[in-house]
């Protein structure tokens, strides 16, 4: 990250955290994952009370040294239902979240759909705190992929009773940092190869080529004694899964 | 002072009228050019529409690029003399055929023969690799009414283009026979081997990734399917990798790989022998692609496919490495598999692995 960036970083953190001691609600912030996005939650942790809406395996991977609380939108809600106001600042990545079960929304996005958790939906509807939207700036290629990342205002008042068709396009605006690296997927996009995910139509495809990848490298090298022990113990494993069927629900 | 102030105001005019005249005759010389180079462009256009397709989607990814100098140039060039050949290919008829293989095609013949009578098939592992139509006439020369020759490719309804080539062979009516990517003409195919008949096999791109085995082909997990090794397998018949390039005169020149015999694959696992055979039948073709690499037009799927550290040949912790990266694009799949959960966090092998959390519910 470059020094201006982290200039911005702080400026922003310091921002939203001046606002928070002069009695403002904390805000839900919605952010793609990028290795900027992480570093301004992490550095948001410590200066506020925050809880990441994210994949903590993914995070782990990503960013080893990361140190906010990272749970699941089902904790997450179970923890702040009861408050009038957010306990503590929300900060969201939908783009780690893969999971199949119905509290996911599908939404249509360029020709096919996509399921998103309903969590900041709920959270804006319940809370009405601000909320903001990340947007980031890729450059780079490869190795040297880096990203710039800014933070939109998310303007518009819900209505209390939303009506049920305007409700995925309130959905696509809260996920428009997301949709917006789908549209243009760059190296510094880390969920560039998880996004695909959400969408159906890829889901079991993908998990099926994952599934053969990793049996032709087992396969590829079974010269190597424990190589062709794992291969062995995994292969019935393996073939059930490439079998199960994985559907997104409805 | 006059008369310094004068002459200061002629060299002013004569340089503006000198810059003047300069960009009148540029810009009426650019005016001139450039609607007949637009018009020149215009022209060449359907050359480059017929060309383009072909040499865009044919540029092998940068790390095996950077082994090639000038692999554009040269592609470009060779590309249109396999168009070319290929095109007049489609010209010839039943009668002709004998005459225009033996006219255009360049090939070691005794060996054929030798091939042909040593008693089983012969399965001829033909990619979509320069003219390769020319490949499939030669095959074609090889039968006869009596004991005909096979191609075996995609249906049209899974490749729309092959109604072309399936229309084409036809005419040639009980010589050559077309056998398509099913399971009938798959039986029909092993009939066929068994009876001492030859068969031509596209056997470099696949339609349906997921019914697939991914084998290694520069440094890349490549997806290919079984059928050439299973047909092999099942009627005793060698696979012999042809590959047809274009030679001087309109002319193409079938290039033979090493045979792969099913006698050297004995292993009491037959997936692991087909494994095994494809993955000597896509090295032999990596070997003719490092050789000439500009005639293969599929080189984008080689781009698309999934890159592995070489070192997991000989390392069990890259080979672990590389697992986990895949699981880690995937977090879906280790809730499903509890043997890769254990694998990727690092139990059942000691030291940390990248996976320290339980998986946990994701939603409300």
């Amino acid at each position: 990250m470059s020094v201006l960036s982290d200039f911005r970083l702080r400026r922003k953190t310091a921002a939203l955290m001046r606002s928070w001691r002069q009695g403002s609600p904390l805000p839900l912030i919605i952010l793609p994952s990028t290795a900027t996005s992480l570093q301004f939650a992490a550095q948001l942790s410590r200066d506020i009370p925050v809880v990441v809406i994210g994949n903590p395996r993914l995070l782990t991977a990503w960013a080893p040294s990361f140190c906010a609380q990272v749970n699941s939108p089902l904790e997450v809600w179970r923890e702040v239902k009861a408050y009038k106001q957010l306990p503590y600042a929300v900060i969201s990545y939908p783009d780690q979240l893969t999971s199949v079960d119905p509290s996911f929304h599908k939404v249509a996005i360029g020709g096919g759909s996509c399921a998103f958790s309903i969590i900041e939906m709920m959270l804006l509807m319940k809370f009405r705190s601000p909320t903001y939207l990340g947007k980031a700036r890729f450059h780079g290629h490869g190795e040297k992929a880096a990203s710039t990342l800014a933070l939109n205002r998310f303007a518009g008042e819900m209505s209390d009773g939303l009506p049920k068709e305007e409700f995925d396009a309130w959905m696509l605006r809260l996920m428009e940092p997301v949709i917006e690296c789908n549209r243009n997927p760059h190296d510094g996009w880390l969920a560039r190869d998880i996004f695909p995910l959400k969408m159906n139509e890829n889901l079991e495809k993908m998990l099926k080529i994952r599934l053969l990848e990793i049996e032709g490298l087992l396969r590829m090298v079974d010269d190597l004694p424990e190589a062709a022990s794992l291969y062995r113990e995994l292969q019935i494993e393996l073939q059930s899964l490439r079998r199960k069927p994985w559907p997104l629900a409805a | 002072m006059a008369v310094g102030c004068l002459t200061m105001v002629r060299s002013m005019r004569v340089l503006v009228s000198f810059w003047t005249a300069v960009l009148s005759v540029f810009f009426a010389a650019l005016y001139a050019v450039v609607p007949r180079l637009v018009l020149a462009a215009d022209r060449l256009r359907p050359l480059f529409r017929f060309t383009w397709p072909s040499i865009s989607g044919a540029i092998p990814p940068v790390d095996v690029l950077r082994h090639f100098a000038r692999y554009d140039a040269v592609a470009l060039a060779m590309r249109l003399r396999s168009r070319y050949l290929q095109a007049r290919a489609f010209g010839v008829n039943a009668g002709g055929l004998d005459a225009y293989v033996q006219k255009h095609v360049i090939a070691d013949t005794d060996c054929m023969h030798r091939w042909m009578s040593a008693g089983t098939g012969v399965i001829y592992a033909c990619p979509h690799y320069g003219p390769f139509l020319l490949g499939a006439l030669l095959v074609a020369t090889q039968g006869s009414n009596a004991s005909p020759s096979h191609v075996f490719y995609d249906p049209a309804e899974s490749v729309p283009d092959n109604h072309r080539f399936d229309k084409f062979f036809q005419q040639f009516g009980d010589r050559l026979s077309v056998l398509h990517n099913e399971p009938r003409d798959l039986v029909r195919a092993l009939r066929a081997l068994k009876n001492k008949q030859c068969l031509s096999i596209m056997f470099d791109v696949v339609q349906r990734p997921t019914d697939s085995m991914f084998v290694p082909f520069f440094d890349r997990l490549y997806p290919a399917m079984g059928g050439a090794a299973y047909l092999s397998l099942q009627s005793g018949a060698p696979i012999i990798p042809a590959y047809v390039v274009p030679d001087r005169g309109c002319k193409a020149r079938v290039v033979f790989g090493q045979p792969i015999e099913p006698g050297s694959f004995t292993n009491a696992d037959r997936d692991k022998n087909i494994y095994d055979m494809t993955r000597t039948l896509f090295g032999d073709f990596q070997k003719q692609l490092v050789r000439a690499p500009w005639h293969w037009i599929y080189w984008g799927n080689v781009g698309a496919a999934s890159r592995f550290d070489r070192n997991v040949m000989r390392d069990h912790a890259t080979l672990l490495a590389e697992i986990r990266r895949r699981c880690l694009a995937t977090p879906v799949l280790l809730e499903g598999s509890p043997l890769l959960r254990s694998l990727v966090e690092g139990r059942s092998e000691g030291g940390p692995g990248v996976w320290r959390d339980e998986a946990r519910p994701d939603t409300p």
